[in-house]
């Protein structure tokens, strides 16, 4: 921990002395520091990791998503517009719908807001890049080949057609033979995969790569928003992952999870799905409402009313999303007591939203009058109006005799629309005309800008407020035509106007586009006099140097920080190790910590992408053998990168210790709970941690509903007693041996044999008792296919030997690293995250034991 | 020599993340006791008066454990690793009792549905 300098507040107070760096910065300072940071040019600009480039990048290609998913949905309008139509079949009506709702969930709106926290955090905490650049690089090459050729599906009838949530029993082989649910099963994994990076690293970068003095409370709302949602995604999307899972095995190898007559249950899906639904609603919704608690005080020019208050209505909205899912399942036959639980909790996250609907509007209105009216404003209001009215519908379908009512009638596709439109792509259109300054040298046309308002406002009002008509008059979701007579036919036809002018004002905005994104590097100026980081002197490093705060509209408050900034005045105002680098803080008090050493621009990330891609996307058409090498030259790709990562302490070429200004002197290396490494493998652990409480939740779920397959009477006999105590002893023991490895590491700079030897043990050992644990329900007579006890034994198998995998692939890594001299007792990162994830794994595999061993024998 | 260690410790920031979100993560636990007795109360034992008992018995206790929280949150922050004095001068103690206040909320409000709904009959 290290004190800080006082800051000046108020450009009179300024006294040179106060700032961290105050005398004239050398000639060539800047120089380097832009040939450190520059982006690869040409071809190579794919090599590229700078937050800037991968950042535009990836919200160019979500934005590619939502224009190719909008014409999906042009399509749907245009069927739907007049009565027994037949401009599209039945079957590709279904494959549009399901690609349509499929592409704006995952491969739009979470990317999207997920690019923007890869673009803007950085700039918004005044760090030179996110903490893993290549993880970053890997997420978003992983999504672009991935969702490309995902989405290229629907060019050859070979698109899924089992509608976003993908239902069983519809969804099972026996119903959708053919490899169209495999594309969706398989290809969304990797867009899974993608999202958890990425949300890796904007918790490691929220919590750590603050600029000094930014405590957890002088955060800007949208790095609070993108910390929380970074959270949702850590505990929602295994749910979802482990449902993809279950079902995709279900379909291949044919372990019952989902088959009713082998005591498996449909509903299941719904349950890990709806777990996971339901907070994407809100994964969605708070990146977007962190953006507009960001835009509104900068147009009332004052503080936001209520920042804390927003704080908590994040985090309540985190928590309570999770709480909901049953609500997509109230006609599913559930007790009335849980069905008054959930549908309280559903009013009950009404609560935080409108905590934040009610702050924006207090901070317009307390502007008295000088709230700007332009286009980003436009939109900011627009989604106040149409995001309100989707909540209020919301509490309409959170009732549960209305919800039995209007359950899967087009009235839920137009509250789902009022939401997901009204609460996310119009703060996304905001952001496009707020932020274009910071990314294109020519700015978007406002006469234009003003036009694309107008009709998205109209347009999406036309198109979205007759539905809820349409379905009070019950007209059912995912009808690819219908009859003349009932009164649903202007309905329809006045809904298909409004897409279509809706699409028109989203063309306007891409001509403008087109017209107007002229990338460069250099200055952004403060176009709309903001208070935040984001709007000081940038180039390709980020900010000059990285600025001390002391509140929460630095810009607002310290009116010279611009210049000191741009002038190497404040903290890391060069390039101390002759690399990439940035300075790490402390999580609560933002006090600076050490220094990270971070890579450059590289083949690997991409690579591994690729070959990622490649594993999910050929095994769905099963060429097995090709999606293995894939998946071995993705592995191979990243022990590549990670193999030049860990730089040890006094490896630099400039020293063990760098001086950052004001006196303070920091070290370029740390191990344990400080360093950032730290925190990214226990935000794995909790996706780990997550994913295997889903497979917990599953088991218990189909006992419940099947008892009569549980062993030992609806099955064969559990394995005897000393299978278990075996494989629990191995895990111990290896347990053990990583234990003593940790303390028999070479001393630095030198290598000994018993590091390897043990960490190669501990792989060993767990390995071992993963192996044992199948074997013994081998020997037992235990099929996985007899029914959903069996299948659920051997998941458990499955999900542990996963991890295991994971652990005996870092444990090589790690012996390898200690062979070539490169892991000692102090340069020691990668055995610390080798270690634990073996100890969580132990922790499984022993969990596990206790569950299917023992849990039969209670409970029969 | 730079051993790659922190030269003394800061408050931790898991702590400090603990410190603000126990409200919140109270009222999960509530609310997994209440789903998870209840689905078991009236599928496995057919006794819906476990499922009554539990979500009465859950609700107290989510209560007052979040009043705990809302009155010595200063006090708890130090067991989180937080001192006091930073956890109070960061805001972290007032954020921690508004997230407590509105987790309150979600626990009096979502268990009060016993009062009204009989636990196993089906709803349609």
């Amino acid at each position: 921990m290290t004190s800080l300098p006082a800051s000046p507040r108020k450009s009179t107070d300024v006294d040179a002395r106060d700032l961290p760096n105050p005398g004239r910065r050398p000639a060539g300072e800047e120089a380097e520091l832009k040939r450190i940071w520059a982006t690869p040019r040409g071809f190579r600009i794919v090599t590229a990791v700078n937050n800037t480039v991968i950042g535009v990048l990836y919200l160019g290609v979500a934005f590619l998503f939502f224009l190719m998913a909008g014409v999906l949905a042009l399509i749907m309008r245009t069927q739907l517009a007049v009565p027994q139509n037949d401009l599209v079949s039945q079957g590709f009506y279904n494959q549009l719908f399901t690609m349509h709702g499929t592409t704006m969930m995952f491969l739009f709106a979470v990317p999207a807001v997920e690019a923007l926290g890869v673009m803007l955090l950085p700039q918004m905490l005044a760090a030179r890049d996110l903490p893993f650049p290549r993880l970053s690089a890997f997420a978003i090459w992983a999504y672009v080949v991935g969702g490309l050729v995902f989405f290229s599906t629907i060019l050859y009838d070979l698109a899924p057609d089992g509608g976003w949530f993908m239902y069983t029993p519809l969804t099972l082989m026996q119903f959708s033979p053919g490899d169209n649910a495999d594309f969706w099963l398989l290809g969304i994994g990797f867009i899974e995969i993608s999202a958890i990076a990425g949300a890796v690293e904007i918790v490691v970068g929220v919590l750590k790569t603050r600029p000094p003095g930014m405590s957890l409370m002088k955060m800007p709302l949208f790095a609070w928003a993108m910390l929380i949602f970074a959270a949702m995604i850590m505990f929602a999307f295994p749910a979802v992952i482990l449902a993809t899972m279950l079902l995709e095995i279900e379909r291949a190898f044919g372990w019952p999870f989902f088959t009713a007559a082998s005591g498996g249950d449909p509903l299941l899906w719904q349950h890990l799905f709806w777990f996971f639904g339901h907070p994407e609603v809100y994964i969605i919704f708070l990146p977007a409402a962190g953006l507009v608690s960001m835009m509104v005080p900068t147009f009332a020019q004052r503080p936001l009313i209520g920042y804390r208050l927003i704080v908590i209505a994040l985090i309540g909205t985190g928590f309570f999303s999770f709480g909901l899912w049953v609500h997509h399942m109230f006609t599913t036959g559930i007790p009335s007591l849980s069905l008054a639980f959930f549908s309280a909790a559903s009013m009950a996250v009404a609560v935080p939203s409108g905590i934040q609907v009610f702050s924006w509007i207090a901070t317009i209105a307390s502007s008295k009058g000088r709230f700007r009216i332009n286009t980003p404003s436009l939109f900011i209001l627009g989604f106040l109006f149409i995001f309100t009215l989707g909540g209020l519908t919301g509490i309409m379908v959170a009732l549960v005799p209305v919800d039995f009512q209007v359950h899967d009638s087009y009235f839920v596709v137009a509250h789902m629309h009022y939401v997901l439109i009204g609460g996310m792509v119009f703060p996304l259109f905001a952001t496009f005309y707020y932020w274009f300054p910071m990314v294109s040298r020519k700015q978007l046309s406002e006469r234009l800008g003003k036009w694309v308002f107008g009709l998205m406002f109209v347009g999406f009002n036309v198109a979205f407020f007759p539905l809820h008509i349409a379905g009070l008059r019950g007209m059912p979701r995912r009808i690819w035509t219908y009859p003349g007579e009932i009164g649903w036919d202007w309905l329809n036809m006045v809904s298909t106007a409004g897409a279509y002018i809706l699409a028109a004002g989203v063309l306007i905005f891409v001509i403008d586009l087109v017209r107007s994104f002229r990338p460069g590097e250099g200055d952004v100026a403060n176009p709309w006099n903001a208070g935040t980081l984001e709007w000081l002197p940038n180039d390709v490093y980020s900010t000059r140097s990285i600025p001390h705060v002391t509140s929460r509209e630095p810009l607002w408050d310290t009116p010279d920080m611009p210049e000191d900034v741009r002038n190497g005045h404040y903290y890391l105002p060069n390039a101390p190790t002759g690399g990439r680098e940035t300075l790490v803080t402390s999580p609560v008090e933002a006090r600076p910590e050490y220094i990270i050493r971070m890579p450059g621009a590289g083949w690997a990330p991409v690579i591994a992408a690729v070959g990622t891609a490649s594993l999910f996307l050929l095994l769905t058409i099963k060429l097995v053998i090709p999606a293995l090498i894939g998946g071995a030259i993705a592995i191979a790709a990243m022990l590549h990168w990670v193999w030049g990562l860990d730089h040890g302490p006094g490896n630099g070429p400039r020293g063990d210790k760098v001086d950052i200004g004001g006196g303070i002197s920091l070290p370029t290396y740390m191990t344990g709970p400080t360093s950032h490494s730290w925190w990214a493998m226990i935000v794995l652990l909790l996706v780990a941690g997550s994913l295997y409480l889903s497979y917990v939740f599953s088991y218990l779920y189909l006992w419940v509903v099947s008892p009569d397959v549980w062993a030992p009477t609806g099955s064969p006999e559990l394995p005897a007693l000393p299978y278990p105590l075996v494989s629990a002893s191995m895990a111990v023991c290896g347990s053990a041996v990583m234990w003593l490895a940790a303390r028999n590491l070479p001393p630095a700079g030198s290598r000994n044999i018993a590091g390897p030897v043990l960490a190669g043990s501990g792989a060993l050992l767990l390995l071992g008792a993963v192996g044992t644990e199948l074997f013994g329900h081998y020997r037992s007579g235990l099929e996985p296919t007899q029914n959903s006890y069996s299948a659920m034994v051997y998941m458990q198998t499955v999900i542990n030997g996963q991890v295991a995998a994971a652990v005996a692939v870092m444990a090589g890594f790690v012996v390898a690293r200690l062979a070539a001299g490169r892991l000692d007792a102090v340069r020691r990162v990668s055995f610390d995250n080798c270690a634990i994830l073996y100890h969580y794994a132990v922790g499984q595999v022993l969990f596990g034991l206790v569950l299917i061993h023992g849990f039969p024998r209670v409970a029969q | 020599m730079n051993t790659g260690r922190p030269e003394r410790l800061t408050a931790s920031g898991v702590g400090a993340l603990v410190l603000i979100s126990a409200g919140p993560l109270i009222w999960v636990a509530q609310f997994a006791v209440a789903y998870a007795v209840t689905t078991f109360a009236c599928a496995v034992l057919l006794a819906p008066w476990w499922a009554d008992f539990a979500v009465a018995a859950a609700t107290t206790a989510a209560a007052a454990m979040l009043a705990v929280h809302l009155l010595l949150a200063a006090r708890i922050a130090p067991l989180l690793g937080v001192p006091t004095e930073t956890a109070v001068k960061t805001g972290l103690v007032r954020t921690a009792r508004l997230a407590t206040l509105i987790a309150m909320v979600a626990v009096l409000w979502t268990g009060s549905s016993i009062v009204f709904v009989a636990a196993c009959t089906q709803g349609r």
